[in-house]
């Protein structure tokens, strides 16, 4: 698609995963783009070793009005091409399980102040967590590095049916 | 002309920026680009040129490949030598003077050892910058944060998102 055709939330969006925050996550292994069919972009972010665990998750985000609007994400399984099945979502001991929580709205996002979803009802979150706080001046980088950060950490312990 | 792409972050850069040059260029063709990018040398003027988490400083007059500088390198290009950089931990305190080259992510080991962290704990914990909220990235260069040559941090807990 040329880019006089498309519309100015995925214009924006391409041209920020071609710049230094996006491809520096990307060298370094952290995050690799997957796919875009806009508003849907899949992007995958690498994991801490875990027993039976994956290396990495895919992520589905939905990105319209980007970056006006924060994304939301969900867990997606790029052997189906639909969401993942909440015994795959990884978990863990404390806060890892609260982020990742395949209950909350069906699965449709995750439990986080940078998603769109999540933080509707929930402005005490702006105070209490303001480093996850989606800013309309960042890009996609800001939700991937708050869930490279979850699934790379202590509390992070596999997969829920592992 | 073979174009190679070096991550470059700096004085008065906000965030890394991806830079395409000559593969046959100097290493202060790179110094030219980053200035279109928002670098601002302070600090009597000085062009000091590292390699990320490295202390040599690089001959600005010297050719970018010679310098060891390959396609996806990252630099970093700042006035300061060194960096004075302090870390609170709840009523602990420990400094450090390290090149502006280097990462959050090496100071955050830095700090655990120092403050004798288990490994558990320490991705438990986080730095964030003195008298903010703000948390930067494993991946960001001290000198981009550093104010007069100095930065200081606090390392707090991360905490539950609940409620």
């Amino acid at each position: 698609m040329s880019t006089a055709a498309m519309k100015p939330d995925e214009q924006v969006f391409r041209t920020d995963i071609a710049k230094g925050p996006f491809v520096s996550g990307e060298d370094r292994g952290r995050w690799r783009l997957i796919s875009i069919e806009w508003p849907y972009s899949v992007i995958s972010v690498r994991a801490a070793a875990r027993k039976g665990a994956p290396g990495e998750y895919a992520f589905r985000f939905e990105l319209t009005d980007y970056p006006r609007t924060p994304p939301t994400a969900q867990p997606w399984d790029l052997g189906t091409g639909g969401a993942l099945a909440g015994s795959k979502w990884p978990t863990g001991i404390h806060r890892v399980p609260l982020a990742f929580n395949p209950a909350w709205k069906g699965g449709q996002c995750l439990y986080l102040p940078c998603d769109r979803q999540s933080i509707e009802g929930h402005d005490a979150w702006r105070t209490q967590h303001p480093e996850m706080i989606w800013s309309t001046s960042g890009d996609i980088t800001q939700y991937l590095r708050v869930i490279h950060d979850y699934i790379n950490s202590s509390d992070y312990t596999g997969i829920r049916a592992g | 002309m073979q174009e190679i792409e070096i991550f470059v972050q700096g004085e008065g850069i906000a965030a890394v920026v991806l830079l395409r040059v000559a593969s046959s260029g100097t290493v202060q063709t790179i110094v030219e680009a980053a200035k279109a990018h928002g670098l601002r040398l302070g600090h009597d003027g000085r062009v000091l040129v590292f390699k990320e988490d490295g202390d040599v400083e690089i001959d600005c007059n010297s050719a970018i490949e010679s310098a060891g500088i390959g396609h996806r390198s990252r630099v970093h290009v700042h006035s300061c030598k060194k960096v004075k950089t302090t870390v609170n931990f709840n009523a602990d305190s420990a400094s450090h003077e390290f090149p502006p080259s280097t990462t959050v992510a090496k100071v955050k080991r830095w700090a655990d050892d120092k403050f004798k962290l288990a490994a558990g704990d320490a991705t438990e914990h986080v730095l964030q910058l003195c008298g903010s909220k703000s948390r930067p990235d494993e991946d960001v260069h001290l000198g981009t944060l550093a104010e007069g040559c100095k930065v200081c941090f606090d390392l707090v807990p991360k905490k539950r998102v609940e409620g």
